[in-house]
């Protein structure tokens, strides 16, 4: 069955999006956020044997920690359902500052229970930021360069990782702040709140909804709104796509460093080097895959980002060769971390305006997300070196990708719609449509 | 809707046929030195003497107590060998930041609660880690390739039948 595309091209939306000047003003605060996003996730685990000398601690609490925080991140779900209710811009400012507020605390922590609740509000804000900021670029770009927009944007997470790397190599952590000093860092998004507030603007096309009196009768508050048939078949499709490739990337992402260092014998530095430049280089994929989406369309690239995930992510964890691992890792960033641009388009392009964020926040905390802790989870399991019963991580991540990418290019090829020619304006215009009977 | 929930259950049995052998456990004399090598290059915090005696953590990682974490900048351990139900011999090398190596044995006994470094012994030529040409501590058999490649099929074809579900209701 081929999907339905949702709207035919139209041109009422090309007059409803923002100038170029603002819209250039626009990229660059929602992807200093998206940096933020991806800077945080990394500084936990990067310092974490630190912040047990300094606040005591086992290893054990320290798995605890872990899982306690990124339960944060599913629980941003009700809070990025919010933009529907209270306006894209209006929530993008709310998580910055409670994502600000959040590190603040953590630089502060006396103890692991204070920072483990601080780093818990700190994901909840900074995953609702994710999904509003995709929201807005959606909205707010014009279909030509919507693609390019989304893989700007979603590089800067990747980036926001490798500055973490970056500092550390620098010696933050040697300074007398120590581990603190990285959380003193994410104090900067202070500075985008300054910036934000008086530059961004409300989306027109949220204005647009809310001021149309045939939307009146849409229902801009329920959490189960994406779940209305009409939208229903698209969400399952999208959802259970980014759970499968979310779970095999995250899987590889959060193991590598491991398979290096552990299993092919790379020192903890080789490897660091390896990640940092794989990183910058892989980066390029983002940016590669959001020119790929608005020249051939969203369904064909994310169909040769995963056969590219596929054969590089199970080859990178089969290799014992330091010179190999290079180039191998260069491609399977390139490729595994570049598709995300796609499903951002997916989770967002389909859906009308009024529903569009909690659409998004479906497919992002209650299927990415969760694919992010089973994956990792699942290969620590088989390849736990003491019980596990393959007993090799490299191994289990490479059976990892294989099992779960396969259904990923199917569901897209069957199930999700090709959403590279959509019209915003059109699709609001249906739903109010449908709504009015 | 009656295939659509045929096809989801034929998926779910598919899978639980490739997981069977996730159930069964496993208990490597090698990763026990492996942790105690990590948990040593923790310093302190670590808590390696849950793992060995305190003379041979020093032979290994000398004023470890007082270090900060990641002096050791390689940990690799190798596919060792049982010498007895209770006892083995596992290979390992660590490089400090210096550069400096050490390349040992480590003579593993088990007890009560599992098992436990006993001393260490110098490196022998059929002993090696991976990066000197030893077989990693375990490996994926032909039967785990072949239960991904059943995983994919069944995931594929649960997420079909799911897709059938769903647009039938709507």
């Amino acid at each position: 069955m081929q999907p339905r595309a949702p709207e035919p091209a139209g041109t009422g939306e090309a007059a409803a999006t923002p100038g170029a000047r603002y819209r250039r003003r626009l990229l660059f605060l929602l992807a200093s956020a998206t940096f933020f996003e991806g800077y945080d996730t990394f500084v936990l685990s990067f310092v974490l044997a630190l912040v047990l000398v300094d606040l005591g601690g086992t290893e054990a609490e320290a798995g605890w920690i872990r899982g306690f925080v990124g339960l944060g991140a599913v629980a941003a779900f009700v809070l990025s359902a919010q933009a529907d209710r209270i306006g894209r811009r209006r929530l993008l400012l709310l998580t910055i500052a409670g994502y600000t507020v959040s590190a603040g605390l953590t630089a502060l922590a006396p103890n692991l229970a204070w920072l483990a609740l601080a780093q818990f509000a700190a994901q909840v804000f900074l995953g609702a930021e994710w999904a509003v900021a995709l929201t807005i670029v959606v909205e707010d770009f014009p279909r030509a360069e919507r693609g390019r927009a989304l893989g700007i944007v979603t590089a800067m997470n990747t980036l926001g990782g490798i500055a973490v790397g970056l500092l550390a190599f620098l010696g933050l952590q040697s300074t007398p702040l120590s581990w603190r000093g990285f959380y003193v860092v994410a104090l900067v998004p202070l500075v985008l709140i300054a910036i934000g507030r008086r530059t961004l603007r409300e989306t027109e096309r949220y204005e647009a909804v809310r001021a149309d009196p045939a939307s009146e009768r849409l229902d801009h508050t329920s959490l189960w709104e994406p779940w209305r048939p009409a939208y229903r078949a698209t969400v399952l499709a999208v959802g259970l796509l980014t759970f499968f490739r979310h779970a095999a990337v995250a899987a590889a992402a959060f193991w590598w460093a491991y398979y290096a260092q552990q299993e092919v014998g790379m020192s903890v530095s080789l490897s660091g080097l390896y990640l940092a430049a794989a990183g910058v280089l892989g980066a390029a994929g983002f940016v590669v895959a959001g020119r790929l989406m608005d020249r051939i369309g969203r369904r064909p690239a994310f169909v040769g980002y995963m056969v590219g995930t596929l054969v590089f992510g199970t080859w990178l964890f089969q290799i014992s060769s330091a010179a190999l691992m290079l180039p191998v890792l260069c491609a399977a960033i390139f490729f595994g971390l570049g598709s995300v641009a796609m499903t951002s388009a997916f989770s967002t392009e389909p859906y009308p305006t009024y529903v569009r964020s909690r659409a998004a926040a479906w497919c992002r905390n209650a299927f990415e997300v969760p694919g992010g802790i089973v994956g990792p989870l699942a290969v620590g399991l088989l390849g736990d070196h003491v019980s596990g019963p393959v007993g090799h991580i490299g191994d289990a991540v490479s059976l990892t990708v294989l099992a779960l990418i396969p259904p990923t290019i199917l569901l897209c090829l069957r199930h999700v719609p090709e959403t590279a020619g959509s019209d915003l304006v059109r699709l609001d215009r249906r739903a109010a449509e449908e709504a009015a009977g | 809707m009656r295939r659509a929930l045929a096809l989801g259950l034929l998926a779910l049995a598919l899978l639980a046929l490739a997981l069977l052998p996730a159930c069964a456990g496993a208990d490597r004399p090698e990763g026990v030195v492996e942790r105690w090598l990590a948990s040593l290059n923790q310093g302190a915090a670590g808590r390696p003497e849950r793992a060995a005696p305190d003379e041979v953590s020093e032979a290994v990682l000398p004023g470890w107590r007082s270090l900060d974490p990641g002096e050791l900048d390689v940990i690799e351990v190798g596919r060792g060998r049982l010498l007895s139900a209770d006892a083995a011999e596992v290979p390992f090398r660590v490089a400090h930041r210096d550069g400096a190596e050490l390349v040992r044995t480590a003579v593993v006994r088990r007890r009560a609660d599992g098992w436990r470094i006993e001393r260490l012994a110098p490196a022998r030529a059929d002993l090696r880690v991976p990066s000197e040409g030893g077989p990693p501590i375990a490996a994926a058999g032909v039967p785990w390739w072949l239960g991904a490649l059943a995983a994919a099929v069944a995931f594929g074809v649960g997420a079909e039948a799911l897709m059938a579900l769903v647009r039938r209701a709507a």
